[in-house]
């Protein structure tokens, strides 16, 4: 029998519902392939020919009916019913439904391929609705580890294994997803806009201090990716989500699994025809909350105010009449009070996300292929004038494809295929910049724009508002007075062959796999240069202005264009392994592997010669496994690795690691009872090494970089053009003793499983030890004279915490069920060892045994209350102050204020906790579930600097004139009301660097709870999917980020100090998911 | 059919695994030959003086106001914040915000790569080339042995410069004879900072050594002029013996307890009056090289436009001819390096209306005690000349015929502005002043003139671009740098800065005199009065005889001190000298002290506008005289002892 060319295409439409209509194209992967010969026909005959044979009985029968499902309640069909012990039985309809004639005294067998075989008795029950699960990939009986499945009981490791339905959230960005879920995870996100809003995530904290490499490795299907790939990810294409978190789990990846893996495989076609799911989903998001402004009327008196009250000579910028004028409202284009959060954003951005699967196969070749779309729309408004729109518009598509075919029985080639895809429209400068510029704007200069007067009735361009020679900023102008477009493609092709040579060794497998990625990216951006105007004059009788133009010779109609940047890289990763797995006199389990990597990235946008020269990657690692009567478990790891980076002799590192872990609960002694209560106990213990080469960085540690001519050079001649040369520049000495930085890790981990498994426990306490961290060389005074500071790993540092999780399952009845999960991770990681200046006169300046992110700053005591108390204080080392500016302490009693009275203040700025929790509840056709989000143990500082009212500074020749919050103005020093404690010092017209140094006065707590999500959903009835041929419709209304507990009130506290960014956004989702 | 498809595949794993595997090592071996390293730089003539051009480039920008501190951290001009395109960084050194934490014009500790550099550079690392420069230069194999001479001399030289810079604004500093090795342990970079008299001899010393490698003329002007001279070796040799002889470093006990963990007295405590004599012999060592070079007073009449210009006009652009003239025979070492934009954007005033928008900044404002400091037409101070005795300097009237040259006729101005020395009106930009240049050079009849009343005529009142007192400089400023009437955007004529020029010598070495001397004598007057005939002023003794108030006071040394005092910032106003000399007087407590001043720019009618108004109170306290050494720096290396004060 010869397969022929198999060819899948299809295109969707349809309406969007506010009258868009969209049009998605996806062209998914076409592959081709002939085959002699099918060894497995025969299965397949097989399957297809079970008799049906209904045989009758003597006793009295009856008919049982039922429907079969698989764990997503999708109805599966083909499903085996067969009467225990005898011949008898059916195949499921297409509905997944069948029914049967049988005694009370059978059981029923239900078997699928590819699924668990099911046994149910029949008794008295007259209808049996079976759930089947997966057998293979069932997260219940092997997990994914490194480079590999290992059979989940047999795990000594820590990995932490998410259902892939929990990072199922309305958002086009997998990693925001990601916070609270899991255990050993630290996120956190502090931007809402579309195409930055990556989240930060940490596996059990930053143990590093170096310059380097902090976060995990992503891995994907066996290869590494970047956070931007994991972050356009599609759960719905997920079948698994590991975190690798200790050494032993991550040893194998030896130079690069140092801070942690995400180890992330695509689903794979499985055998039946074709499935097909859908997914629609519509968001409308808007901010969870924004910064307060003050009112126009506080703005200007206290604008005034800030003038006068540091220099009474000088005079205030908003005279009475103005400000008269402007409580009266006499005309709002003359006086103006401009809200621009409000002239600049809308309150809704709608988004749309739409993923499409189709998988299916036989026994030679099983396929999964998936497309994505989503649309994410920012919340700037737009300008009627231009027919550009400079809201953000970001389109994201992806496509997937991976291809399994049986080369032989023993044999399998695996393909995979993907593409993601960015199509990008939006503002100049970025959506946080234009919340930045809001701020950045006084409200009474001058209105967005201007109705035009008589004279310029006829002008074809917006008459934005503008002060002086229009030098002063209008951020509305700067938001509609161009675009900018980026591109950006990330192709993957992968191959794979797994083979098996069990016919000659029995567990012997090998595997290669090859895979190549590249990735490009280019942006351009087209603007005009916006006219300014004026108030001229105003004949208040009549209510007319006349307005004057302020820049004529500058100002432009039509676009100019501006290249931007063009990126592109291509790496090249190849991997082979070989396998054995045994049961020796059945109860000794061993397993044994070695696994070669070699991986080289290049990119084409080289800065100097190191830079251009490709990165490089080799290694060889192995994991062995021992298992006695699945009671006592023994692992022993490690990774083998070089690196370009270091000298020969520190190229290579051996990255050891062992584990050991008993299971109580399969001792004999357990099953006396306990059993029936802690169903399963296990304890492991692991310890070993990991490495990390990514520590800074320079490209090459033992070689100096010198760039001959690349430094400033000189110039003589009468007329200023005669000899000129230029220098050696020295960006790095050579240092050919830096060397791998190593990550000593502990593990101590339990499993506990409680009533059956209705209660799941795992918690693991860790402890790492980083050596070889790279620093500066902190003793090197700058009289040395060198170009750039030597660097040393000498720098060690100290890593504890612990992390649970927790799930509850149980379904009462058919129609009932409860999920409920909690987690909670704790991780602190502290300097050891930091090379740094003999501090033991000023101990509190040392970072050792200190928190890796914290902060040193000036104890704030209060402010000042007036000179005389400026008078008898120490002297403060940042310039002028005076009274009702801060006051700090003076740590080491030597009357001045100045960097050696700087102490750790506040908790570390990445939070040492997480934690999440939630439930989920079904009952018939709904479901339901929430989850709330944590962190705890961060402090974050109120930028004072950029917060700082009524300051005048240029930027790109523009004047920016800082605005007021509300919170300023509510509570501030003044000569009026002197308050030593006033949440903002004395005010001023240009920065006090003594108020902005960083200090206790602007500390806060990062702590907070978020009802991160909430999910209602509910499944049509069968009769409704059945007419419109469906198998299942599934409509969902979801929301995110809907509630926030914190004791920080001003702008959404896990922003932390960018309170001025592009906010994060609460999500209302609404979403269809229909399989056929 | 089965066992074929086995064999390929496993032939296909083999092949994989080969193709990786034994190459292992060659792999990640992805480094080729010949990546640079420093000791290409010495392989061959060019490349080595690529290297010596590199060691120039650490040579401060001395007209660059953001690298120079003694360009506007002093009480000579005053600023405004903010200004369009320009952070005026060392500015804060005048407001008092110098500190120890992030010091400004840190030349000590700033760091190559540093995002914010306060305004400084990194010295240290400039001495460290220049020793990496004298330690290889004997490589280059096809360089010429006259010509490693030379480039031996001017490495030298630069090397006792960069000492010098650091010695003017630190005081004692660690002397970087030779480098330590980057390999050394952390005690032996932990150098010590040097007493005032050693880092003297050093650097004299070194330009000893250099002055005798050194050439006496640059023969190639075009492509090597503004490299070391003799002269010039010898003038910075005169200028560092006189700064050591000076009331700061010669005895000063101030600085008593200065001691390091050696037990090292940093400052001498006993005053030597030989040191003075030191001096005034470098001086005239230096001025007779000078002249032997064919260095004289720069005379305006020798200009091409010269001959059409009113007596007047010439007078006043002498001492602003003597700076900005290209490479004008009165400089003894000219900045070829640094280009005179951003200071001449910044003291250009705007005379048509789109200028306001363009790049002129017109902000860089003399003080008001800059403008009363210069003298009468009599050569004498306001406050001493017998003519202006009950003068009301900020009355009003207008001006007449006779004052065309110097002020717009029939322009309403004040007393203060008439009847002034012709370096006044060379220097000052000031309301209703005219000014010579900006597309008027062959004729003086019909100049632009200054208007700097809030809102009115040539230049609109720009809120980032304005003057703070009422003033702007105008000896900074080319005659040729022009900004046409249609354009915004001004051209500016780079000219060469001088950073030594032969009548700062000239003035030095009258003081170096008068110190060595019982009583001034004729030798003491010669070179002071050289200078003040050049802007058509009689000789010292003459003036003061005729004019001033104190007759006899030229005739006393305490009397004589205070006029050559007074002529140096009259005659080097705005050239940075003044900041130095006040710190070198020890008076900069006396000057600074007091209140900056400038007229009521806000005001449009004259009777306002010329009210005088404080614009800061100004502070000096001893700890001002010396810079003030980065906190941090003072962690690394425990044998460096702060500055007083700090």
């Amino acid at each position: 029998m010869k397969k022929r060319i198999k060819f899948i295409f299809f295109a969707i439409n349809w309406k969007h519902m506010k009258k868009k209509t969209f049009f998605v194209f996806l062209c998914m992967f076409c592959f081709q392939f002939l085959m002699a010969n099918s060894p497995t026909q025969d299965e397949t005959v097989e399957f297809q020919n079970l008799e049906i044979e209904v045989v009758e009985n003597q006793s009295i029968t009856k008919v049982i009916v039922g429907k079969v499902t698989d764990k997503e309640g999708l109805p599966l069909p083909g499903v085996t019913v067969v009467v225990e012990g005898s011949t008898r039985g059916v195949i499921t309809d297409l509905n997944g439904k069948y029914s049967i004639e049988v005694k009370p005294i059978d059981k029923l067998q239900f078997s699928f391929i590819g699924m668990t075989t099911k046994i149910v008795p029949v008794e008295n029950l007259t209808k049996i609705d079976v759930v089947l699960k997966e057998k293979s990939e069932s997260i219940g009986e092997v997990s994914v580890v490194a480079f590999g499945k290992q059979k989940k009981e047999s795990i000594v490791s820590s990995i932490e294994t998410i259902n892939t339905k929990d990072l199922r959230i309305p958002s086009s960005n997998l990693t925001t997803a990601l916070a609270g879920r899991m255990a050993g995870l630290i996120a956190y996100q502090t931007s809402g806009e579309p195409g930055q809003d990556n989240a930060e995530f940490f596996v059990r904290g930053i143990t590093s201090f170096g310059t380097g490499k902090v976060n995990p490795l992503i891995l994907i299907d066996n290869v590494e990716v970047t956070t931007d790939d994991l972050s356009r990810m599609h759960p719905d294409d997920i079948q698994s989500f590991s975190i690798l978190k200790d050494a032993t789990a991550t040893a194998l990846y030896g130079a690069r699994g140092a801070n942690g893996v995400i180890l992330i495989t695509t689903k794979e076609g499985k055998e039946g025809s074709a499935k097909i799911s859908f997914r629609l989903e519509n968001s409308f998001s808007s901010p969870t909350k924004e910064i307060e402004l003050s009112d126009p009327i506080t703005y200007m008196n206290m604008a005034n105010e800030a003038v006068k009250t540091r220099n009474p000579l000088n005079s205030i910028p908003y005279s009475n009449e103005k400000i008269d004028n402007t409580i009266l409202g006499t005309n709002k284009y003359v006086y103006p009070t401009t809200d621009w959060m409000n002239d600049m954003f809308r309150d809704v951005a709608i988004n749309q996300r739409a993923n499409l699967n189709i998988s299916g196969g036989g026994l030679v070749a099983r396929y999964y292929i998936a497309g994505s779309f989503s649309q994410d729309n920012g919340i700037l408004k737009t300008d009627n004038k231009n027919n550009f729109n400079s809201n953000i518009d970001l389109k994201k598509y992806l496509i997937r494809s991976n291809i399994n075919i049986n080369l032989s029985k023993s044999t399998e080639a695996i393909v995979r295929v993907q593409g993601t895809f960015e199509d990008y429209t939006g503002p100049l400068t970025g959506g946080g910049d234009l919340y930045k510029k809001t701020l950045n704007v006084s409200p009474v200069r001058f209105p967005a724009y201007y109705k035009p007067d008589e004279t310029y009735q006829y002008a074809q361009h917006t008459l934005f508002g503008g002060f002086d020679q229009g030098q002063y900023m209008n951020p509305y102008a700067e938001m509609v007075k161009g675009y900018r477009q980026y591109s950006k493609t990330m192709m993957l092709a992968q191959f794979e062959l797994k083979q098996d040579f069990g016919q000659w060794i029995k567990g012997l497998t090998a595997r290669v796999l090859g895979n190549t990625t590249r990735y490009s990216s280019f942006n351009s951006s087209r603007s005009f240069n916006p006219f300014y105007y004026n108030i001229a004059s105003y004949d208040r009788n009549a209510d007319i202005y006349n307005l004057m133009q302020l820049n004529p010779e500058k100002g432009t109609e039509y676009l100019d264009y501006n290249p931007g940047s063009k990126d592109v890289s291509s790496s090249f990763y190849s991997e082979a392994s070989v396998m054995y797995k045994n049961n020796l006199a059945e109860k000794h389990e061993i397993s044994g592997m070695l696994v070669f990597i070699a991986r080289n990235a290049i990119t084409g946008d080289a800065t100097d010669l190191s830079s251009s020269l490709p990165e490089r990657n080799i290694g060889l690692s192995g994991r062995f496994t021992y298992a006695f009567d699945s009671r006592y478990l023994a692992e022993f790891n490690f990774g083998y690795n070089g690196s370009e980076k270091f000298d020969k002799g520190h190229r290579w590192g051996f990255f050891p690691s062992l584990g050991i872990g008993w299971i109580a609960s399969n001792e004999a002694f357990w099953q006396n009872g306990l059993k029936d209560i802690i169903s399963k106990l296990k304890i492991k213990v692991t310890y070993g090494m990991v490495g990390n080469d990514a520590i800074g960085t320079e490209r090459f540690f033992y070689l100096s970089r010198v760039d001959i001519g690349g430094g400033n050079g000189y110039q003589f001649g009468s007329d200023f053009n005669g000899n000129y040369e230029k220098g050696v520049k020295i960006s790095h000495y050579a240092n050919s003793d830096i060397g791998w930085e190593i990550a000593y890790k502990s593990n101590l981990g339990i499993e506990v499983g409680l009533f059956d498994g209705k209660i799941n426990i795992l918690a693991d306490i860790f402890k790492e030890r980083r050596t070889n961290i790279l620093q500066v060389r902190a003793d090197i005074p700058q009289t040395l004279g060198l170009w750039a500071t030597p660097q040393v790993n000498v720098g060690e540092a100290n890593g504890h915490g612990v992390d649970i999780s927790m799930d509850y399952n149980q379904t009462f009845d058919n129609h009932f069920w409860i999920i409920g999960r909690g987690n909670f991770t704790y991780a602190r990681s502290t300097f050891r060892f930091y090379e740094e200046p003999d501090y033991t006169e000023v101990p509190w300046i040392s970072r050792i045994g200190m928190p890796i992110s914290q902060q040193w700053g000036y104890h704030a005591e209060r402010l000042f209350i007036d000179d005389a108390d400026v008078l008898n204080a120490p002297r403060q080392d940042f310039g002028e102050y005076g009274a009702g500016d801060i006051k700090y302490k003076d740590m080491n009693g030597d009357d001045v204020i100045n960097e050696l009275d700087k102490v750790p203040i506040g908790s570390p700025t990445t939070p040492e906790i997480n934690y999440g929790f939630g439930l989920s509840a079904g009952y018939k056709n709904f479901d339901f579930s929430f989850f709330f989000q944590g962190s705890g143990h961060s402090s974050f500082w109120i930028k004072a600097y950029t917060m700082a009212p009524f300051i005048q500074s240029s930027s790109d020749g523009q004047i920016l004139e800082t605005g007021l919050a509300k919170f300023i103005a509510d509570d501030y020093w003044s000569e009026a009301s002197q308050n030593p404690q006033a949440k903002w010092p004395r005010l001023s017209n240009y920065h006090i660097s003594n108020n902005t140094q960083t200090s206790t006065w602007f500390m806060r707590d990062g702590a907070f709870l978020r009802l991160k999500s909430v999910e209602i959903g509910y499944n049509l009835p069968e009769s409704l999917v059945n007419k419109a041929k469906l198998k299942s419709c599934r409509l969902y209304v979801s929301g995110t980020n809907l509630y926030n507990f914190s004791n920080f009130k001003l702008w959404d506290v896990e922003m932390g100090g960018n309170g001025l960014g592009y906010p994060l956004q609460r999500v209302i989702n609404l979403g269809v998911n229909i399989s056929l | 059919m089965k066992k074929n498809k086995y064999k390929i595949i496993l032939v296909l794993t083999t092949i994989l695994l080969g193709l990786t595997g034994p190459s292992c090592n060659n792999y990640i071996d992805v480094v080729p030959d010949n990546i640079p390293t420093v000791d290409y730089a010495f392989n061959n003539r060019n490349e080595a003086e690529a290297f010596l051009f590199g060691c120039f480039s650490f040579l401060p920008s001395h007209i660059n106001p953001n690298s120079n501190p003694a360009l506007l951290s002093g009480d000579e001009v005053w600023l405004i914040d903010p200004i369009y395109g320009f952070d005026p960084i060392l500015w804060g050194i005048a407001k008092g915000e110098q500190g120890t934490n992030e010091p400004l014009a840190n030349y000590w500790t700033t760091y190559q790569g540093g995002t914010n550099t306060m305004g400084g550079n990194r010295t240290f690392t400039g001495l460290r080339d220049i020793n990496t420069f004298l330690e290889n230069i004997n490589k280059p194999f096809d360089l010429e042995e006259w010509e490693r001479k030379q480039w031996i001399a001017e490495a030298k030289f630069l090397k006792a410069y960069l000492h010098f810079w650091l010695f003017r604004m630190y005081g004692p500093i660690p002397l970087i004879k030779e480098n330590i090795p980057i390999s050394a342990n952390s005690e032996e970079v932990q150098v010590y900072r040097e007493p005032v008299d050693e880092v003297v001899a050093y650097i004299v010393s070194l330009l000893d050594e250099a002055a005798e490698g050194l050439p006496i003329k640059i023969l190639d002007t075009t492509s090597d002029l503004g490299r070391p001279t003799k002269a010039m070796a010898l003038a910075l040799k005169a200028q560092l013996l006189t700064l050591a002889a000076s009331p700061l470093f010669n005895g000063n006990s101030d600085y008593a307890g200065i001691i390091d963990n050696r037990g090292v007295e940093l400052f001498p405590q006993e005053y030597k009056a030989e040191k003075w004599q030191l001096a005034a012999d470098a001086l005239k060592t230096a001025i007779d090289v000078c002249h032997e070079a064919g260095n004289e007073l720069f005379d305006f009449n020798s200009s091409i436009y010269s001959k059409n210009l009113s007596d007047s006009t010439i007078l006043a652009m002498q001492v602003r001819g003597a700076v900005t003239e290209r490479w004008n025979s009165e400089i003894i070492w000219g900045d070829s390096n640094s280009n005179p934009d951003l200071i001449q954007k910044l003291c250009h005033p705007t005379f048509f209306a789109p200028q306001a928008g363009g790049d002129i900044k017109q902000c860089y404002a003399p003080t008001l005690r800059t403008v009363e400091q210069f003298y009468t037409k009599n050569g004498v101070p306001i406050e001493e000349d017998k003519d202006w005795i009950g003068v009301d300097l900020f009355g009003i009237r207008e001006s007449g015929k006779a004052d065309r040259y110097y002020i717009n006729e029939g322009y309403k101005t004040i007393n203060l502005h008439y009847n002034r020395e012709a370096r006044f009106y060379g220097a000052i930009s000031f309301d209703g002043a005219t000014f010579y240049g900006d597309g008027h050079q062959n004729d003086d009849t019909q100049l632009l003139y200054t208007n700097l009343r809030y809102g009115y005529g040539n230049g609109s009142f720009v809120s980032d671009r304005h003057s703070s007192t009422g003033y702007l400089v105008k000896k900074l400023v080319h005659y040729l740098t022009s900004c046409p009437q249609t354009n915004a955007n001004i051209i500016t004529y780079r000219y060469a800065f001088p950073v030594i020029r032969l009548a700062d010598l000239y003035l030095m070495y009258s003081e170096a005199l008068n110190e060595v001397k019982e009583a001034p004598d004729a030798e003491v007057y010669k070179y002071i009065d050289l200078v003040r005939n050049r802007s058509g002023l009689l000789g010292v003794k003459e003036s003061w005889q005729n004019f001033s108030t104190k007759p006899q006071k030229p005739a006393t040394k305490e009397g004589m001190r205070e006029i050559i005092h007074r002529e140096r910032m009259n005659e080097l106003a705005f050239e940075g000298e003044r900041f130095w000399d006040l710190r070198r007087w020890k008076m900069a407590e006396e000057y600074m002290n007091k209140p900056i001043m400038g007229l009521n720019v806000l005001e449009k009618e004259p009777e306002e506008f010329y009210k005088p108004q404080t614009l800061f109170d100004m502070t000096f306290e001893k700890k001002d005289y010396l810079w003030p050494i980065k906190q941090s720096e003072l962690s690394r290396n425990k044998n460096l002892v702060q500055n007083l004060g700090w």
